[in-house]
């Protein structure tokens, strides 16, 4: 057993930090308040050319031949930056998908190379409204898909719809740009963008279709695995910034003639969130190590219950940061308040809480 | 970054679940597993078949007489055996003083002390805390005062855990009233035969015996039985402290305590609601982050790394973790928790199946388990540990 980084792993992990320092180490303002932090395609090409939406991908898939240690690396230096590019819809959501359909190296390595987005749903309830029937020339897709992460700036969407004769689940890869598609871009509660996408009757080609009924539900569900972990590691990151910036401020902020870190009150609340940020981590490396194991229940039960932790003990950082910053942790002037929204963000995306306590309680019905 | 244990840990893991299998007694695994108070004989039959296997003091260096286990051996063999309802591992002689005397007492000390320990034919208890100075040891007042060839000690210990079983109490004694509180305390080797000590038991919040009271009057102790220099005490005690609470997680117990709730929940009906499902797959979540914070100081300790502050995380959680699993258990009692009059639990100590017994040892763990919480440093001392060392506040 060692659960340290390779060196090749700590290099990933100094690239992303310096990365995130250069990009974003100067942002005071939260995504919402600025438009052109949202999401930049330069930025997303620097991030591809710098190797990391291959990190974690296996060399026969056009990747690096690392795995999921790696895609945690990223996931939790950008979460620390605030880095608000597609990493969990497209490198880790999208990629994964294409990867579980099937799809060869020359298939991903436009979206590798950053220069075709593709993103794909993560509020796990994509199933429900699309449908795609028989039409003139072939199928056709209809319905909504409410929340399409980047939904606006993406150049190819996978999105799961439900056969309308067969009832089975059919994934689909369509360019943002087919016949019949509709978008209106909207800021989700991260201040990060979102389309809601409607479809009428979109022609779909056999070659657009991914895969369909078992295979369909098999690749949905391994990389829901794969980007549980990766939420919990972004998570980690936003909850370790949120962390070392509080524990700043508790150090310079005076208030009756001390530094308010002087306060016992406040260590033990400051001591007790570092607590909560070890046992995250401890619970991300988890996730990350279930990962490594043979997929089925008892992988999806252990992510789950990283999930529920991790989220649990990033929000209490979450809520604490703002308290222990005042009134100055209410406003977007400081980031804090953005990582709040972000983690709260993670802790309602794939279902929510209520389907994983669901799964890990489920043991104690016998 | 890898998670699995090497084969040579697999079959250590093995080798200790096997040998818990056909050593350890029914009737004192019984008395584990339903939390029911055990005798002093049953720690010490316990203890010399460890004793007798070697594995007494397993993490010992090989030429004290131990095994020289690895981090991560020591930590399979606490869980494996907590997990399979063996008795605490009573850690005052082996994990406290045993250390302390083969780290920085003198080779006749090491002679004269150690092999006691690994024969279990010693049981030691710790003197550190008085009626003054609990989680502030500095302001401790016990006085050692040299005459000759011996210290003449006065003062009293309290909370000493299992003092009344001992026969050697390892204390810490100020010797030098004017230095600074911290300095100025020596770290003294006792005999509880020597004239001058009483010991006075304490009840505790569950009507039994734990703790002590150790009154000391003109005691005369050889100043042979100094470990370490004079005065510098305090620093083979803070290395003790250490010890203590690394020792603290006890990740096989939570997860023993897990089932145990399961089994009562069972037998009364309890999993078909919800709620109890939830509260359980919580203290789940809580055992797992406690096990993998483990796994990561094991990891980084075997890189080479000393654990610091790290310690204090896992004696602050695994001490909360554990006091709330032992209130729930009672939750899930419910008014079957409320018969408790211990006599009747000491009365027929082996009887398990009693009606109004049976299910007594569940709420003697619930009480006693506020105690953890407090000992070894209180959790309001650790988070003060952890905001001055970890945190620079």
């Amino acid at each position: 057993m060692d659960l340290s980084l390779t060196p090749e792993q700590k290099l990933l992990q100094d690239s992303v930090a310096r990365f995130a320092a250069e990009h974003y180490g100067k942002r005071k303002r939260s995504p919402s308040a600025d438009p052109s932090d949202g999401f930049d395609r330069e930025t997303w090409r620097e991030i591809a050319a710098l190797g990391w939406l291959g990190a974690g991908l296996e060399e026969r898939n056009g990747g690096f031949g690392g795995g999921p240690v790696e895609t945690m690396v990223i996931m939790e230096g950008a979460g620390k930056a605030l880095m608000s590019e597609p990493l969990l819809a497209t490198m880790v959501m999208a990629t994964r998908l294409l990867v579980e359909t099937g799809q060869s190296a020359d298939d991903i390595a436009p979206l590798l190379a950053g220069d075709e987005i593709i993103t794909a749903a993560l509020a796990d309830r994509a199933t429900g409204t699309l449908t795609l029937a028989r039409g003139g020339q072939g199928a056709v897709l209809s319905g909504r898909e409410p929340l399409m992460p980047y939904g606006d700036a993406a150049d190819r969407f996978i999105l799961a719809a439900k056969a309308e004769e067969a009832g089975e689940t059919v994934l689909i890869s369509l360019p943002a740009q087919a016949s019949g598609v509709s978008r209106k871009g909207f800021r989700t509660l991260d201040g990060w963008p979102a389309a809601a996408l409607a479809f009428e009757n979109t022609p779909v080609s056999e070659d657009e279709i991914l895969a369909r009924g078992q295979a369909a539900d098999r690749a949905q569900s391994i990389a829901a695995d794969h980007a549980i972990a990766a939420l919990c590691a972004e998570a980690v990151g936003i909850a370790q910034g949120l962390f070392d910036r509080t524990l700043d401020y508790l150090k310079q902020r005076e208030q009756f003639g001390q530094p308010i870190g002087r306060f016992q009150a406040l260590q033990h609340r400051m001591a007790d969130m570092f607590i909560a940020l070890e046992e995250a981590r401890s619970l991300m490396i988890m996730a990350t190590m279930a990962l490594t194991g043979p997929e089925g229940d008892s992988r999806q039960r252990t992510l789950s219950a990283a999930r529920l932790g991790v989220l649990s003990r990033t929000l209490h950082i979450g809520r604490e940061a703002i308290q222990l910053h005042g009134g100055m942790g209410m406003t977007e002037e400081l980031p804090v308040g953005a990582g709040f929204r972000r983690l709260k963000t993670l802790d309602l995306i794939f279902g929510g809480e209520p389907p994983h306590l669901e799964r890990v309680a489920a043991t104690y019905r016998q | 970054m890898d998670a699995a244990w090497t084969a040579e840990d697999e079959q250590f893991r093995r080798e200790v679940r096997q040998f818990c299998a056909e050593h350890l007694p029914d009737s004192i695994r019984e008395k584990v597993l339903a939390s029911r108070p055990l005798a002093r004989d049953d720690y010490m039959r316990w203890q010399d078949i460890l004793a007798k296997r070697g594995w007494i003091a397993g993490f010992w260096p090989k030429e004290y007489g131990g095994c020289g286990w690895t981090p991560t051996q020591s930590y399979i063999f606490q869980e494996e055996t907590s997990y399979a309802g063996a008795p605490w591992l009573l850690p005052f002689g082996v994990n406290y003083v045993g250390p302390v005397i083969y780290t920085f007492g003198s080779e006749a000390q090491k002679r004269r002390y150690l092999p006691g320990i690994l024969s279990n034919e010693v049981f030691w208890c710790q003197g550190y805390s008085e009626p003054n100075a609990g989680s502030d040891l500095a302001r401790l007042k016990t006085r050692a005062v040299r005459e000759g060839d011996v210290y003449v000690v006065n003062g009293s210990k309290i909370w000493t855990t299992m003092a009344h079983w001992a026969d050697w109490i390892f204390a810490l004694v100020r010797t030098d009233p004017s230095a600074k509180p911290q300095e100025g305390i020596s770290f003294l080797l006792i005999d509880l035969k020597s004239p001058g000590i009483t010991i006075e038991p304490i009840k505790s919040i569950d009507g039994l015996h734990h703790f002590n009271q150790v009154f000391f009057s003109d005691v005369r102790v050889p100043v042979e039985n100094r470990v370490g220099e004079e005065n510098k005490g305090w620093t083979y005690a803070k290395f003790l402290l250490g010890h203590e609470r690394v020792l603290s997680a006890e990740v096989g117990k939570a997860k023993r305590c897990l089932e145990r709730i399961q089994q009562l929940a069972r037998e009364r009906g309890l999993t078909a609601n919800a709620r109890y499902r939830d509260r359980m797959a919580g203290f789940e979540i809580d055992v797992l982050a406690l096990e993998w914070t483990t796994l990561r100081l094991l990891s980084a300790v075997m890189g080479g790394q000393s654990p610091g502050y790290e310690a204090s995380i896992l004696k602050l959680r695994g001490s909360t973790i554990l006091q709330a699993m032992s209130e729930f258990a009672v939750d899930v009692l419910s008014a079957d928790a409320l018969p408790y009059q211990p006599e009747l639990m000491l009365d027929r100590i082996n009887v398990a199946d009693e009606e109004l017994t049976g299910t007594m040892g569940i709420v003697t763990e619930f009480l006693f388990q506020r105690a953890p919480t407090i000992w070894g440093g209180s959790n309001e001392i650790q988070r003060n540990i952890i905001a001055k060392h970890a945190l620079g506040l």
